[in-house]
């Protein structure tokens, strides 16, 4: 319970280039990501009610709210020490489906459902106790989108395992994109207001 | 010298045998290389059971012949398989209608055809088709129906037809009272007679009507109908039934019988019943009296094969009833007509239909071909085009470049071909048809590959000729006073890999044409053991006579000419001779008597003959058509008088095909009816093949020598390709019980023709080309979770042309690289340019790779070669890349200026802030900075049509044009470089004129005023920049450098 806030730092890769990437979790439920190319910085962030996003890759710099769908991701996203974590208190049941063979390699699987009917699913290392995939299905409008995320090459940070890699694969197509992480700080200060969705020019 | 090193071999395999003998690998082994589904959902396949949710129908869930269970949420715009890692031959499906999200499946077809495939039991879903667990009813091989109490969801009912091919006790209709926890068997008659159909009373979910079937198949003979037979009525939920079938039959012997109650009426009821005077008839009163209606031949066709009628849900006198065409009737069955063709053919043969009960308008039916919808009460239909259900029953290639097409021919779907790539998806429209009826062996000429021979049931070969569109029918014909032919329902067709262009067919004799089919010499006496008991086809069905050529027996099954040798022909029959001729024809010996272990007459399904050794061959045989289920796979090296069986209990399901790899003797491959089965180690040790295959049925193997691709035939999936299986052959026992190896992959080729395009049509099914990037595979034996993997790539220089983050899965990972060097850094516009995600091709030669894992650095190397079908010459190839080079260098030239631009005016305005500049000198050099940055580089917010072309975007047209195309730029294209350069050099120029007189001037106010002066970033720092410089350090999301 010591960590307050998490700075990720790395890189992912995406269309042929490798794009740098921070994320700042901040307790309880805030996030902000970056993505930078071309001197140019998308912003997608959530301080714990609304998220909202700038989005100059697509030409506007102003910042947009996101939809409610978008911004359920990003609370997920927002939990610092991870969903299962005191998982009750959060309103969410989960369910041991037993164990499961992730490719090849021994694994506990659970399910852990919202409130609102949101399921996701999480691979536990049977020997190691690591977190080695997390699934969501989640419907956005008429379209049910699944996606997973492998984590891997754990290291020791503050007492805590990190994963320093996590491979994101979508259901719907070949390939995936990798996200690698650099340097990854704990309470470190960041600033309320940075979750904050700045006002608009108008 | 030779001879001593052969010895040292020699002890070597001694010392090293037990250890390396056999190579266990697991399905994991094969990590990564996922198999692609290229379908094609052109013609589809055969459905057997469509459900939907009622409260929102768009939920939809379809079960297929031989293709699991696909579901949709949007009324069939988007299917996803939801069963793959399970049984695919799918029963029947239905929906716990008081909780949606329950689905239950019973696995086995019960359209109890010859081709059909068994099941292994019930599976329930609790989450709408995430998650499944098989839930009873193991041995049942057919479920044909499942029936919910409405009332009570723990209450299920399940009709299992049974074993089609054995007696068997496990048939019969099954309750259970606790949602699947138990089952008890309520309705059963003997082991020749299974449940084949059940309606509930929706009104009083203890009113049931269950329709029993005695049935049986033999190899060569089929019978519907016995003393078995029957209706029954139950009032008590099953406890106790009444016989209701009195008015079906004079003779009291009845076959199949199919039912429907009326939604809206429960005591109107419809029955079919097969019997020596087939009918329909109609019961007003729950089954007390009857009358019969219509025995028009649709309504009576193929009672064991069409089994299902229909009332609509509101109207208990409109009936459908789906068959070879779906008939329909208003008058409660007394006349039909049939549904409408003005939309174009509907697929014949149907046995599946549902009708939404909130609004009978909409009826959608699973056909041999797949799923149509209806919004006029099934008179007009829209075909589903994307449900890749497809049943091949044969695979061949061509050598086409640069894609190899496939050929194949499917149950009731004629014969057809396609590509196997297409750098654009692999779409329905890419397949062509060559040919009609059932389609089985589809084999294109290697001397002239636009001839193609096809076939239809029962041995019907014809010839196509794709340039003229020409078809011959070229069936080998009996000499005289020679037997009437038996052809096999999937007759043979074989080429020779020694001789293109030789091909052989079979009936009971054995026939070889080399000029195209014209002539057919007969090369053998009949090679079966010319049952007369087996060939009385004429007077099978039971009840209705049903001769289609299905069970055609004492036929020849299977032909190899051996690679090794064009003199050595071996042959197998449906009734278990296997036959091997080393003198082209002349004379035949029988080898099977020395199979061991091996039932009487067992179908051999395949032969393979070794292209290493003349005297090694590979033999299944397929006994399930005698209730026997074994996987049956024998070798032998001694041309067939003794045989080993190298099955083992990682087989499972009846064996179809076996092929041992053209390049690694002891990697060989099975299909068998519940999947792909490899062996490493010569047959030791089999794993299954899951990385992207479904538990499907395998019914044919081959493998391109050129593409080292294995391509699959199943029956019910589609084609199936496994792209370039060279790390496969790779991997030895050695590699195997490595920490980590490189794997060998097929040279990557570049400069050819790439490109091609084509839109993804709305509700189209799209097969997945394979990637074009070069393939980096490597081989770990745990999967890695706490160190990092990545693959770094360096040219002959030893620079770093891309690192890459790498999987860490168990078995082989994948990653690729698009043989591109790094983009270029590109100006800060409004907007990032395309260019910024385009590197130049990288040159021909050899790369090193290197693999670190945490500390360990395993190397390898990857060939980047001149791809040989290129059309494009090394002179022309060496102009793109020089003018790649250029536009690149002047991209980063571009970025450097407008870098320094933005820097000198934000300090600058800095400075005028802090007054310690005028404000006038300022400015003035800010406004002449930005205008020229306004020449550089698009500026304009707004969305991505702004229109607004500066330098950056003008070069980066051009650039992105060179770069994509691997030949020469055109002459408009070379010349434009130099105007472009001509107005980059004149910006650079203006912004030198401007620092030298305005920013001088802000320099020395500065320094008047004590500040430090602004300095130009040099271009050396430039060059070191990452490629986004860190901005907005104020947000506390960056380390304050």
């Amino acid at each position: 319970m010591a960590i307050k806030t998490i700075r990720y730092t790395g890189s992912i890769t995406g269309m042929g280039a490798d794009i740098p990437l921070t994320q700042v979790i901040k307790r309880d439920n805030k996030i902000r990501v970056e993505m930078s190319f071309q001197g140019q910085t998308m912003v997608q962030a959530y301080d714990g009610s609304d998220g909202w996003f700038i989005s100059p890759f697509s030409g506007k710099n102003e910042p947009e709210k996101m939809t409610s769908e978008q911004t359920k991701q990003m609370k997920e996203g927002a939990d610092i020490e991870g969903r299962l974590c005191n998982y009750k208190d959060k309103g969410y049941t989960a369910e041991l489906m037993g164990k499961d063979d992730l490719e090849g390699t021994d694994t506990y699987k659970i399910k852990l459902t919202s409130k609102e009917g949101d399921v996701s699913y999480f691979w536990i290392d049977a020997q190691s106790y690591l977190l080695l995939k997390e699934s969501s299905k989640r419907k956005f409008k008429e379209k049910e989108v699944q996606t997973n995320s492998l984590f891997s090459n754990y290291q020791l940070i503050d007492g805590v395992e990190f994963p320093m890699a996590r491979e994101i694969k979508s259901e719907s197509r070949e390939g995936s994109q990798k996200v690698t992480y650099t340097k990854i700080e704990t309470n470190i200060d960041v600033d309320d207001s940075v979750f904050t969705m700045p006002q608009t020019k108008n | 010298m030779y001879r001593k090193s052969k010895l040292i071999f020699l002890i070597l395999i001694i010392v090293c045998g037990t250890a390396y003998s056999q190579i266990k690998v697991s399905s994991s082994t094969f990590g990564a290389i996922n198999a692609r589904q290229i379908g094609p959902a052109a013609m589809s396949g055969r459905i057997t059971s469509i459900v939907a949710v009622d409260k929102d129908p768009r939920i939809m869930y379809v079960g297929s012949a031989g293709g699991g269970v696909w579901k949709t949420i949007n009324g069939g715009a988007v299917f996803k398989s939801v069963f793959d890692k399970y049984c695919q031959s799918i029963g029947s499906i239905a929906i716990d209608q008081k909780h949606p999200d329950v689905v239950w499946v019973g696995t086995g077809e019960s359209n109890m055809r010859n081709s059909v495939a068994i099941g292994d039991g019930l599976y329930k879903s609790d989450d709408a088709g995430d998650n499944w667990k098989k839930i009873g009813l193991e041995k049942s091989e057919h479920i044909s129906k499942i029936v919910i109490d409405p009332s009570n969801s723990d209450v299920v009912y399940v009709a299992v037809p049974g074993a089609l091919w054995s007696n068997s006790e496990d048939r019969g209709l099954y309750k259970t009272n606790d949602g699947g926890k138990t089952w008890s068997k309520i309705l059963y008659i003997d082991e020749k007679t299974g449940c084949g159909d059940i309606v509930m009373d929706p009104k009083n979910p203890n009113v049931l009507y269950a329709s029993m079937w005695e049935f049986r198949r033999k190899p060569w003979t089929f019978s519907s109908g016995g003393p078995g037979s029957g209706l029954y009525k139950s009032i008590d939920g099953g406890q106790s039934w009444d016989r209701i079938d009195q008015a079906f039959s004079e003779d009291g012997l009845l076959g199949r019988i199919c039912l429907a109650i009326s939604p809206s009426d429960p005591n109107h009821i419809y029955a079919i019943a097969e019997s020596k005077n087939t009918g329909l008839y109609e019961s007003l009163d729950a089954g007390t009296s009857w009358k019969r209606n219509s025995a028009s031949g649709n309504v009576v066709a193929r009672p064991f094969y069409f089994s299902v009628i229909a009332v609509d849900p509101t109207d208990a006198k409109r009936i459908y009833r789906p068959a070879f065409s779906l008939s329909i009737s208003d008058d409660g069955g007394q006349s039909f007509r049939e549904a409408s063709s003005e939309g174009g053919w509907v697929h014949s043969d149907f046995h599946a239909i549902w009708i939404n009960p909130n609004n009978p308008q909409m009826v959608y039916v699973g056909t041999d071909g797949g799923v149509y919808m209806s919004l006029d009460r099934g008179n007009n239909f829209m075909f589903i085009n994307n449900l890749p259900v497809s049943q091949f029953y044969h695979v061949t290639l061509d050598n086409k470049e640069p894609y190899y097409n496939v050929y194949g021919g499917l149950q009731d779907n004629g014969s057809w071909y396609g590509p196997s790539n297409t750098q654009s998806g692999i779409q329905n429209r890419d397949w062509h048809m060559t040919g009609w009826g059932d389609g089985f062996s589809v084999v294109s000429d290697l001397k002239d590959t636009d001839v193609i021979y096809w076939e239809s049931q029962g041995g019907s070969i014809g010839r196509f000729n794709k340039r003229t569109n020409e078809i011959k029918d070229i069936q080998p014909q009996p000499l005289t006073g020679e037997d009437k032919l038996r052809f096999n329902w999937n007759t043979p067709i074989h080429q020779s890999t020694i001789n293109p262009g030789t091909i052989y067919a079979g009936s009971q004799f054995l026939y070889k044409t080399t000029n195209e089919g014209e002539t057919w010499q007969r090369i053998s006496p009949d090679l079966t053991t010319d049952d007369k008991e087996k060939e009385k086809q004429e007077e099978s069905g039971g009840l209705s006579v049903d001769n289609s050529s299905a069970e055609n027996h004492c036929t020849i099954f299977t032909i190899c000419e051996s690679p090794a040798d064009a003199n050595l022909i071996w042959v197998g029959t449906d009734d278990g001779n296997l036959q091997i001729s080393e003198n082209g024809g002349s004379s035949w010996t029988n080898v099977v008597k020395n199979v061991p272990g091996l039932p009487k007459n067992a179908w051999v399904s395949s032969v393979d003959a070794s292209k290493f050794d003349r005297n090694t061959a590979f033999v299944t045989f397929d006994n399930h058509a005698m209730g026997d289920m074994k996987t049956y796979v024998y070798k032998t090296a001694d041309l067939g008088k003794t045989w080993t069986a190298i099955s083992t209990t990682d087989l499972e399901g009846y064996a179809h095909r076996i092929k041992q790899d053209i390049v690694d003797p002891d990697l060989l491959f099975v299909g068998t009816t519940f999947g792909l089965y490899l062996s490493l180690d010569g047959g030791k040790s089999w794993a299954a093949y899951t990385a992207n295959f479904p538990r499907c049925e395998v019914r044919d193997i081959a493998i391109h020598p050129e593409k080292n691709d294995l391509v699959l035939a199943t029956h019910g999936r589609g084609i199936i390709i496994i792209d370039d299986i060279t790390p496969i052959r790779n991997l030895s026992a050695e590699v195997v019980s490595s920490d980590a190896t490189i794997l060998p992959t097929r040279p990557n080729y570049i400069n050819g023709v790439s490109g091609g395009f084509g839109l993804l049509e709305a509700g189209q099914f799209n097969g997945p080309d394979a990637t074009s990037d070069a393939i980096i595979d490597y081989y770990l034996k745990d999967r890695v979770e706490t160190g990092d993997v990545k693959v770094e790539i360096y040219n002959s220089a030893g620079t770093l042309m891309k690192s890459i983050p790498g999987t860490k899965r168990k078995g082989i990972n994948r990653v690729t690289w698009d043989m591109h060097l790094k983009p270029p850094k590109v100006a800060t516009g409004v907007r990032p340019d395309q260019s910024g995600f385009v590197g130049p091709m990288a040159d021909e030669g050899t790369y090193t790779v290197k693999l670190i894992i945490g500390d360990k650095v395993y190397a390898g190397s990857l060939d980047l070669i001149h791809d040989p079908n290129s059309p494009y010459t090394q002179e022309d190839i060496a102009v793109r890349n020089e003018t790649a080079s250029k536009l690149f260098k002047m991209h980063e030239d571009l970025a450097y200026l407008v870098t320094n631009i933005n820097k000198v005016k934000a300090e600058t305005q800095k400075a005028i802030d802090a007054g310690k500049i005028s404000k006038s000198s300022g400015e003035a050099l800010i406004n002449k900075l930005e205008e020229i940055r306004k020449t550089c580089v698009a500026t304009k917010e707004g969305s991505w049509i702004t229109g607004e072309e500066r330098l950056r975007e003008k070069m980066g047209n051009l650039y992105t044009s060179v770069c994509y195309f691997p030949g020469r730029p055109t002459d408009s294209q070379l010349e434009r470089v130099g105007g472009l350069d001509y107005e980059l050099q004149k910006a650079i120029q203006d912004a030198a004129d401007i620092y030298r007189d305005n920013l001088s001037k802000v320099n020395s106010e500065l320094q008047s005023s004590g500040a430090a002066k602004i300095e130009l970033m040099t271009r050396e720092d430039f060059d070191k920049l990452e490629l986004t410089p860190k901005e907005q350090k104020n947000s506390g999301l960056h380390d304050d450098d």
